[in-house]
């Protein structure tokens, strides 16, 4: 046979597969249930933007055929157990969806005989979704780390690509962890995310602008921690920290990470200034978050006093780990003097709910604010009763989203730029590894159920054993090269200055 | 002259060659008229040729047979229970993050084979002895000088068997058939280069050559290299001098400039890296061993000179001598190197052994690798032979009957620092009910060292036993998608559906006692296993489970702690009223009842007279005579151990600065 007919061949095999649309099963046993579906795609809303929501049904069936019926047509989808949606033809659906639903009908080969479950809706929202996310991918850490990278991920695609890789300068003994990526307005002109151990500093781009600085000043614990860029000014206020980690025994928890210090600080990055916001005494501030006209901070702040001369503030920390609970509290700023006043505490959940609340985030209206919530700590990551809850700061009434909550663990919240989507670092599939989900936030205030961000392939989360964290949303790509990064991280870093208030 | 005529010559040639000298003289006495300057020189026929390149074959496979199955078996069994392969995209898609990436993936594909050594072995074997004959072919060396071509793949049997415990650190993804892959898929590429004899062709074939860098990386450049080399050696043609340095100058730009021009695409590798992308590294912390980077060297320079080995068809006289000589020499060279750097270390291979069937449950193998140890046990021996007396209930009556003294692992070669978290930690924590702790160092060990067979067992296990059915099932469905660890996963699987049937599996019987039998506090073992482990144990006290309970006496007993003794000891009497008290809870009692009489009064105490009292007075005599008689006490030790190795009062005397690591 003749090379180019092989070619011929093979490429209109190619074309058949890349179309399949396989045939509804005509003779179907109904089953009054949904189908049990991986990610859960049931019942969801999602963006009207966002990629194909593949995936795979876990009923042991050998194939499959799920029937999306969506306004104006329908379509059908199956390869063996999964269900993969080709992209072209999902822009044409959710085109055509945009403010109605798609509803799905699967079917399932199941011991040579087929079944029909219960069909279920996707509601497509008018609302479209930032168009990135990035993210952190370590291995649910412990003490060691050695491949760590900040990805970023096209939601209008499968597309991922790194940001930066530490490898790209680490050797042996120059390891370095990177971790805490912070965008400023949703941009990616204004960035940054921390270096530590080898090439250590922070990589800031201002305004385009490459740097890397060392925060770490005579008169601050640490360098800068967790970041929150001023929506108007040049601004980055950090918490500083010194942290510890210990291993639970037994415990489904598994880690601890106890903060035996910790304060907040203001970063000016025009002039490359340091300044105090707040180091009280037996107060472990963290985690700053702007509202977004930038003249209040808010923070957590739990009190600790040390009572026991005689051991390390690490041992006793240890001992006590879970009378550490944080409360909330907001502050108000003058951007123009830097200047911060009238501290107060805004959600007692230490004393009157005996609880711990952490990483807030304020919506881009500036009318709620979520956060995370545990029994005691920081690290609600590892805390498998930590749930997000939303605050409305008009009313200061707060509310647990079930929608978006797991029996597992829930943290870090965020909202994407038109305050329509939440993102949530969550453990809902197996207690121990996070994944980003994404839940529609309506304009009465409610949280729609949260979905998983798809993958292209359904089973991806199955067996990726890394972690994804700090999902933020980002309106742009990151432009500066994993490679450019890397030459300015064997930089030496530019030491920050030190103001007094 | 006829076809016939001209058969008889060779035939008499080949006679006298394969015979050697002896033979030319029978030939000289068969034709005596013939004078010495008609004497014809020893020749290499083609069909000696050929014996000696088949020679040089079955050297490689029988000393690889030899070093790789008779003596490395359980090492390369470790060595796949330490790599990973799923056919999942994911997997390759981690595989391409560096260039060589195809390697890695068909390397770590192949490394599983190693399940059963002999397998693994000889698909290994099979593919150096491809390797020996592209290499052949690719430089046309004459099969007279096969010997010489079976050097680079002694440099893959010395990577292979001299590794060491660097087995453990190994962080190349597919190490093991990384090299054997490489040079094979190098020397492919360079017989096709060979193929073209046009000066655009041969150009054309070295781009194509570079673009399989992504691939194939440092092997790819290699392949250039070396090709350069065969136009550089080339003779034949009547090419200019531009064109003669055209296809090798190419060759070297493009070694320069192709993995510059990846490095954009991985985000990954540092640029310095890219050059090297595929050659292994061996390097931890501080510490940069250059030994098991040594094959990989020579393995690199070696083929620069195949193409200058001479073309003579029929070596002849000297040359014919030097073909002898060199084939001798390459076959004693790599008998003695292979040899030397045949990592034998007793107690490496034991650990590897013992591990294996611990992880089985084994536990009489586990104890009889201790019984017939040579020398001193390593610490981990020791747990281990701890762990499989817990588990056949034999710690009272057998725990100091073994060596229980602390060898280090041993380095022959480098500096590498061994520590038990990073070879055994995970399996011993599991056997002590720590599946928290076997969780963290499966996860540390695979953040350093990549993901492994042995660490998503463990991870599985450990999620089973703590009702984590969900990151089971996990672990579970990546294990299902392996050859060899499908059945084992799909043995479990039920258990995450239904937890209640990890009860029918008694293989968990005694971890589900210990871990549910113990308290959950927030602590840390800073990377020292067996210290934790026995300041855990040792002041852990537990009446709801006999099982912990006499783990708690044991390691109170190996902590020589006469305050954290007697509590156990008495909780031990009260949970087995009615039974026999083991001999070396008998010993300590007695012995600490003599050293701290004013704690415990034993004078009612029911001990057996002859083998506790009545050897406790003769050790005690003996011991006191010794050292009077100006023995040092390490020497009286020495003496004693033969008739009281034994007992608890050896172990209480004499075995002394035990260092863990």
């Amino acid at each position: 046979m003749k090379l180019h007919k092989i070619f011929t061949i093979m490429a209109v095999a190619c074309l058949i597969a890349s179309c399949n649309h396989p045939s509804i099963p005509t003779n179907a046993k109904q089953e009054s249930r949904l189908p049990n579906i991986y990610p859960d795609y049931t019942e969801v809303t999602i963006p009207c933007n966002i990629c194909p929501l593949n995936f795979v049904v876990r009923e042991g069936a050998t194939d499959v055929v799920a029937k999306l019926t969506y306004p104006g047509g329908e379509m059908t989808y199956g390869n063996e157990q999964k269900v993969l949606i080709d992209e072209e033809e999902w822009k044409e659906i959710l085109k055509a969806s945009k403010g109605e639903s798609i509803q799905v009908e699967v079917y399932a080969n199941v011991n040579g005989s087929w079944k029909a479950f219960k069909p279920f809706n996707i509601y497509v929202a008018e609302d479209t979704i930032d168009h990135y996310i990035s993210y952190r991918v370590i291995q649910p850490s412990y003490v060691a780390y050695e491949k760590l990278s900040i990805n970023q991920r096209d939601l209008t695609s499968f597309n991922e690509r790194e940001i930066y890789n530490n490898m790209s300068v680490s050797t042996e003994s120059t390891g370095q962890c990177i971790n805490c990526h912070s965008y400023k307005n949703f941009k990616t002109d204004n960035m940054l995310f921390h270096m530590r151990q080898g090439y250590g500093g922070t990589m800031i781009v201002s305004n385009g602008e490459l740097k890397k600085i060392d925060l770490k000043t005579d008169e601050t614990i640490s360098a800068g921690v967790y970041p929150a860029w001023h929506p108007t000014h040049n601004y980055i206020a950090f918490s500083t920290n010194k942290t510890g980690q210990s291993f639970h025994t037994k415990h489904i928890n598994k880690i601890e990470v106890q903060d035996t210090e910790s304060d907040l600080i203001l970063y000016d990055v025009d002039k490359n200034e340091v300044s105090i916001i707040s180091e009280l005494d037996d107060e472990l501030e963290v985690f700053p978050t702007w509202s977004p006209d930038g003249k209040k901070l808010y923070f957590c702040s739990a009190h600790f006093e040390y009572q026991n001369d005689s051991i390390a503030p690490e041992t006793e920390m240890i001992q006590r780990y879970k009378e550490v609970k944080y409360d909330l509290y907001s502050a108000d700023f003058d951007p123009e003097t830097k200047q911060f006043s009238n501290m107060e505490k805004i959600f007692d959940a230490a004393d009157s709910l005996g609880q711990s609340v952490t990483l807030p985030r304020v919506s881009p209206d500036g009318r709620y604010m979520l956060f995370a919530k545990a029994e005691f700590g920081c690290f609600h990551v590892w805390h498998n009763d930590a749930d997000i809850f939303l605050m409305d700061l008009k009313t200061k009434k707060t509310e647990e989203l079930k929608a978006v909550n797991s029996p597992r663990s829930e943290s870090y919240p965020t909202w994407s730029s038109n305050g329509r989507w939440i993102m949530v670092d969550s453990r809902r599939d197996d207690g121990n590894y996070t994944r980003p989900v994404i839940a529609y936030f309506d304009k009465s205030g409610k949280a729609h159920k949260a979905f998983a961000v798809p993958q292209q392939d359904p089973n991806f989360y199955t067996f990726f054993l890394r972690s994804f964290n700090r999902p933020e949303f980002m309106i742009e790509p990151v432009t500066v090269t994993p490679q450019e990064f890397a030459k300015k991280a064997k930089e030496d870093a530019v030491k920050a200055k030190f103001a007094k208030n | 002259m006829t076809k016939n005529s001209n058969r008889k010559p060779m035939a008499t040639q080949a006679k006298n060659t394969v015979s050697g000298g002896k033979v030319s003289q029978q030939t000289t006495k068969q034709a005596p008229k013939r004078t010495s300057k008609e004497k014809k020189p020893v020749t290499i026929t083609k069909g000696a040729a050929i014996v000696l390149a088949l020679l040089a074959t079955l050297f490689v496979v029988v000393l690889g047979a030899f070093h790789l199955i008779a003596r490395n078996s359980d090492m390369l069994f470790m060595a796949q229970s330490k790599d990973f392969f799923t056919t999942n995209r994911q997997w390759l898609d981690d595989c391409m993050m560096q260039p060589g990436g195809l390697i890695a993936w068909t390397s770590s594909f192949l490394t599983q084979f190693f399940y059963h050594p002999a397998l693994g072995a000889s698909i290994m074997m099979g593919i150096w002895g491809g390797s020996l004959w592209l290499s052949k072919w690719a430089f046309r060396v004459r099969t007279a000088w096969m010997a010489i071509l079976t050097l680079p793949v002694i440099c893959l049997l010395v990577s292979t068997i001299d590794i060491g415990y660097w087995l453990y650190y190994v962080k190349q993804t597919g190490y093991w058939f990384y090299g054997t892959l490489g040079y094979f898929v190098a020397m492919l590429l360079v017989l096709f280069f060979s193929f073209f004899k046009k000066r655009m062709d041969k150009v054309i074939v070295t781009v194509l050559i570079a673009i399989t860098y992504p691939f194939l990386g440092w092997y790819s450049l290699l392949a250039l290299i070396y090709t350069a080399t065969i136009s550089i050696a080339d003779k034949s043609g009547s090419e200019t001098l531009v064109g003669k340095i055209a296809q090798p100058l190419i060759a070297l730009l493009l070694v320069a400039a192709i993995p510059y021009g990846c490095y954009f695409l991985y985000p990954e590798v540092r640029l310095e890296d890219m050059w090297t992308a595929g050659f292994p590294y061996f390097t931890n912390d501080d510490i940069i061993s250059v030994y098991p980077e040594v094959p990989f060297i020579v393995l690199a320079i070696l083929p620069l000179g195949f193409a200058f080995i001479p073309k003579e068809k029929e070596p002849k006289g000297l040359a014919a001598w030097g073909v002898y000589a060199v084939t001798i020499a390459v076959f004693v060279f790599s008998y003695i190197w292979t040899e030397k750097r045949d990592f034998q270390n007793y107690n490496y291979h034991a650990e590897m052994r013992m591990y294996r069937a611990a992880d089985e449950q084994d536990w009489e193998k586990v104890l009889d690798e201790m019984s017939s140890l040579p020398g001193d046990a390593s610490r981990q021996m020791v747990l281990m032979k701890n762990i499989a007396l817990l588990n056949t209930g034999e710690m009272g009556t057998k725990m100091f009957k073994y060596n229980n003294m602390g060898a280090n692992p041993a380095n022959d070669f480098d500096t590498l620092h061994v520590h038990m978290v990073q070879t055994a930690a995970p399996l011993i924590y599991y056997y002590h009910g720590k599946t928290n702790f076997t969780v963290r160092w499966c996860i540390e060990n695979s953040v350093e060292f990549g993901n492994d067979y042995d660490n998503l067992k463990m991870m599985a296990r450990c999620a089973l036993v703590g009702g984590e059915m969900d990151v089971a099932k996990k672990y579970l469905d990546i294990l299902k998608t392996t050859i060899y660890y499908k059945d084992w996963a799909e043995d479990l699987w039920p258990i995450t559906e239904n937890p209640e049937l990890i009860k029918e599996h008694h293989e968990f019987d005694n971890v589900r006692e210990l871990r549910d039998h113990m308290g959950t506090v927030l602590d840390g073992d800073n990377g020292l296993c067996e210290m934790y482990l026995l300041n855990y144990f040792s002041n852990t006290m537990n009446k709801d489970s006999k099982l912990l309970q006499e783990l708690t006496l044991n390691y109170a007993l190996v902590q020589k702690d006469i305050q954290l003794f007697w509590p156990r000891f008495f909780l031990y009497a009260q949970l087995h009223k009615d039974q026999e008290m083991p001999i070396h809870y008998q010993e300590a009692a007695y012995l600490y009842g003599n050293l701290e009489p004013q704690n415990v009064n034993i004078s009612g105490m029911p001990f057996d007279q002859k083998n506790v009292i009545e050897r406790y007075q003769n050790f005690q005599q003996l011991s006191q005579s010794l050292l009077a008689s100006g023995m040092k006490t390490p020497d009286v030790g020495e003496a004693m151990k033969s008739s009281y190795g034994d007992t608890f009062y050896w172990f209480y005397f004499f075995c002394r600065d035990i260092h863990s690591y």
